[in-house]
């Protein structure tokens, strides 16, 4: 990894280089290091998070970010290092204390009651222990969701708010308590580009209140959008800290991946086929019972790789989850069972779906193929654990196939389920997402297998929410607004902001 | 604070676990000899005397084992249920309507049937009408998703009741008309005894015992229960009917207390009574949960719970409040149980590194 001599890469050990003059240090992390079991998660971690700025912290998944985040919010205690705040030693391990010195965390899971209203959730947070909680917010709340732009109906309840509400909800409520840090933890990965602008505009007025904001996130684009300083982890150590400007989404990849190759591999080249998947006027209602699919149809051929492109809530996700046999549906799907033979579906949320979480890798990666060959009614021990290595080692999930999956992390999830589904090399493969809230090495590793499937003449068909990634990889885009398929697209022949265009609004 | 407990990425070995267990159960025993004490009872006679009537001779040791096998059955079956986060807590109900359909066949079989079809007849019919009985609270769980811990419960009073009624009306036999009792049934029917005054159904128990294990290890149908209980979503994914997994696994674990009841008929009382089971079909959720489900564990559990029962009988002999042994039976399981959840967690010395701010 060569760098330019103008950005000094922090040398592990070393205390954290200074923030420039004139600046205030929220916080200092110092010689931070954690192991679980025979993994060191953090090694010899430091580096200052300065007040009033936004802090962008990347890596690969894995690379230590979330842990070090954790050992700040007290949810860890790290095996060695300490945490100053405002020159004061933070007490490491309890919750209650980094709260009281002001770190407040948000993290993917959103945490709130969703059969309270807004201010109740506030409330249970701000007034603990009182025997009946406020109902109207109060001056303060007022001044300060005025000052950072917060746009929250907080007499509604949780359960009715969009999700991009939700995650306001829960920064305001964090900010509320009484967070001088925020750290933000994945935050615009449930969120669609004009709520992540809004989102992003919130964030720069909370840093310029004089706050101190982490984001941690794989969308680069986003970061460096928005962030003032940059931290980059790599296996547990940081690599790089430094201010943000100057540096582009290439050079920020080969920080957070090192020296390894990250060639895209382009999309299949054709010939295509016959249809191997046929969609017909397909209706299908979302959980609360809205229509999410109106009348779509649409077909795979062999060889092609399609991507169903959209704003997030738009009916993407429930269109392949019917097509995937795990929501009822009206209309013709074509295979209609997916326990026909060689036909991989891989659904967007893992753990639960995908995956059981509490059984071991070997049993999951056996999970819906239990009833074919080599498997019957006795499941023969040494089958299943031949499965489980070929599995595994398809796409390198490093752990003991003995191990429960909860433990696992999204790449290693991600790399067990698309292990098992591409196993005996399927026709067919529908992916809600496969690339969700993976690094880039992991999610280039994962675009290649698709396009090699597809090259091989299997049909493909993903829905995706990174534009630049059907882009690249697909030989169609179809465009999903309201629940219909509102247009089709050459991808080496479209206009951005129609496309743009499209998607939010549904015309061009 | 310079001690905390933190979570275990791994669980605790068989040996670790064995020897919490082992720490828990002497910590009962403590407790229950204070509890003795403070009754004004001389403690370690006490305890003498419950040993002596569980474990102290080989006639209370068989005795203690033939009470195991209907306790260690229902458990297997509710351990079995729970492979699919399913709560079968009428297995005494299921046992009871084992029990009266083993006797409606024992009773109505011809003369001179060889012994083990007899037999054979005698349990079948005890574990059908047992998996009959669960399958009423399986079917409405299975297709509207009625909560099958409230239908088991309610269906054990009916089965018990059922019982009840039968031994003083249409089946109340004439010549101990005084009593709740059904007429004896045919003598081919009676299981037999094996060695020392144990019976046959400990047979059936470490066959039962066996059948718990193969669905841990190897069964695709208890593959398919366990995925259904760790994540119902993950089981419509892989392709696992839940109707079937809930009405196969509610029914075999009613089948097996079914088979309880019939054993008791057969090998025990040779007819149907009132209060055929002191609570067995209860204690079984005890035991299943004393040993974490598995098997072996519920054998030992269930020995030990039958020992606790029968040695309860010679505290009373020895004129000693034999609700003694109640409290004892539940010490165990709340010390148990705190040994086996505290084995998830490791305790942790730790040297402060900071003051709070």
């Amino acid at each position: 990894m060569a760098e330019p001599a103008t950005d000094p890469p922090v040398a592990p050990g070393r205390p954290p280089l200074g923030a420039p003059a004139g600046q205030r240090e929220a916080v200092r992390i110092e010689g931070v290091s954690k192991r679980f079991g025979a993994l060191l998660a953090n090694d010899d971690v430091g580096f200052a998070i300065p007040a009033g700025r936004v802090l962008g912290l990347v890596g690969e998944n894995g690379a230590g970010k979330t842990t070090v985040m954790n050992v700040l919010a007290g949810l860890y205690l790290p095996d060695a290092g300490t945490v100053t705040i405002a020159g004061a030693p933070l007490r490491l391990g309890s919750p209650k204390a980094s709260v009281a010195a002001g770190i407040g965390m948000v993290h993917q899971q959103l945490k709130l009651v969703d059969t309270l209203t807004g201010i109740e959730n506030l409330s249970l947070a701000q007034h603990r222990g009182r025997l009946l909680q406020r109902s109207e917010a109060g001056p303060e709340l007022r001044a300060l969701m005025a000052e950072l732009g917060f746009e929250i109906d907080l007499s509604a309840q949780v359960w009715q708010m969009p999700l991009a509400i939700r995650q306001q909800l829960e920064i305001l409520r964090t900010l509320a308590i009484g967070a001088r840090l925020l750290i933000l933890d994945e935050p615009t990965s449930v969120l669609s580009p004009p709520e992540t602008v809004r989102l992003f505009r919130i964030v720069r007025r909370i840093a310029g209140s004089g706050r101190a904001v982490v984001l941690i996130s794989h969308k680069l684009g986003e970061v460096l959008g928005v962030a003032d300083e940059l931290v980059v982890m790599r296996g547990g150590r940081v690599v790089y800290q430094g201010p943000a400007h100057g540096v582009d989404v290439g050079r920020l990849a080969r920080l957070i991946v090192g020296d390894r190759d990250l060639g895209q591999g382009g999309r299949p080249a054709g010939p295509f086929g016959e249809p191997m998947l046929r969609v017909q006027d397909l209706t299908v209602e979302s959980d609360l019972g809205l229509a999410a699919v109106r009348g779509a149809s649409l077909s795979v051929r062999a060889g092609e790789l399609v991507a169903i492109v959209g704003v997030a809530g738009n009916g993407q996700t429930e269109l392949v989850q019917a097509i995937g046999g795990v929501r009822p549906y009206h209309g013709a799907i074509a295979p209609a069972a997916r326990h026909a033979r060689r036909f991989a579906y891989i659904p967007a949320q893992h753990l639960g779906v995908g995956l059981a979480p509490g059984m071991s890798i070997r049993d999951n990666a056996l999970l819906g193929q239990q009833r074919r060959p080599p498997f019957g009614w006795w499941l023969r021990r040494r089958s299943v654990e031949r499965r489980g290595r070929e599995v595994a080692d398809r796409f390198g999930v490093r752990a003991d196939l003995a191990s429960p999956v909860r433990w696992l992390s999204g790449g290693n999830l991600q790399r067990l389920v698309l292990g098992r589904e591409l196993h005996g090399d399927p026709a067919l493969i529908v992916a809600d997402y496969p690339t969700r809230g993976l690094d880039v090495a992991s999610a280039g590793q994962i675009r290649r297998a698709l396009v090699a499937r597809a090259s091989a003449g299997a049909a493909v068909l993903i829905s995706s929410e990174e534009l630049e990634e059907s882009l690249a990889i697909a030989n169609r885009i179809l465009v999903m607004h309201r629940g219909e398929i509102v247009a089709e697209h050459d991808p080496r022949r479209v206009d951005h902001g129609m496309l743009g265009r499209q998607m939010t609004t549904g015309r061009c | 604070m310079p001690l905390r407990l933190e979570p275990r990425l791994s669980d605790p070995s068989t040996a670790e676990w064995a020897a919490r267990t082992a720490i828990g159960l002497l910590l009962a025993l403590l407790l229950a000899a204070l509890v003795i004490a403070l009754a004004g009872y001389d403690a370690p006679a006490a305890l003498a005397a419950l040993w002596r009537g569980a474990f102290g001779s080989p006639r209370a040791l068989a005795a203690t084992v033939n009470k195991a096998v209907p306790i260690g059955l229902c458990a297997m079956g509710i351990a079995l249920a729970y492979r699919a986060r399913l709560w079968n807590i009428g297995a005494e109900g299921q046992l009871y309507f084992g029990a009266f359909a083993a006797t409606g066949v024992g009773l109505a079989m011809p003369q001179g049937m060889p012994a083990a079809l007899a037999i054979a007849a005698v349990l079948l019919a005890g574990a059908m009408a047992g998996a009959a009985w669960a399958a009423l609270a399986a079917l409405p769980r299975a297709y509207l998703g009625m909560n099958e811990i409230l239908s088991t419960l309610m269906l054990t009073y009916v089965a018990i009741l059922w019982v009840d009624y039968l031994v003083v009306g249409p089946w109340a036999d004439p010549l101990t008309y005084s009593f709740p009792y059904s007429p004896p049934i045919a003598a081919a029917a009676r299981l037999g005894q094996l060695v020392g005054g144990m019976h046959g159904g400990v047979l059936l128990l470490a066959a039962a015992a066996l059948l718990l294990q193969a669905v841990d290890r190897g069964l695709r149908w208890g593959y398919e229960l366990r995925v259904a209980g760790d994540a119902p979503g993950a089981a419509l994914y892989g392709g696992i009917s839940p109707v079937r997994t809930i009405l196969t696994g509610l029914m075999l674990a009613g089948a097996l207390a079914g088979l309880a009841g019939a054993i008791e008929v057969s090998a025990s009382t040779g007819r149907l009574q009132a209060g055929l089971s002191p609570g067995y079909g209860f204690m079984a959720i005890l035991v299943a949960w004393l040993a974490a489900g598995n098997p072996l564990g519920i054998v030992l559990a269930a020995v030990l719970y039958a020992g606790l029962q029968n040695g309860g009988f010679a505290l009373q002999v020895a004129g000693i409040p034999p609700a003694i042994t109640v409290v004892l039976q539940a010490v165990l399981l709340l010390a148990a149980l705190a040994a086996v959840g505290l084995g998830r967690y490791r305790v942790k010395l730790f040297r402060r590194s900071g003051v709070a701010g």
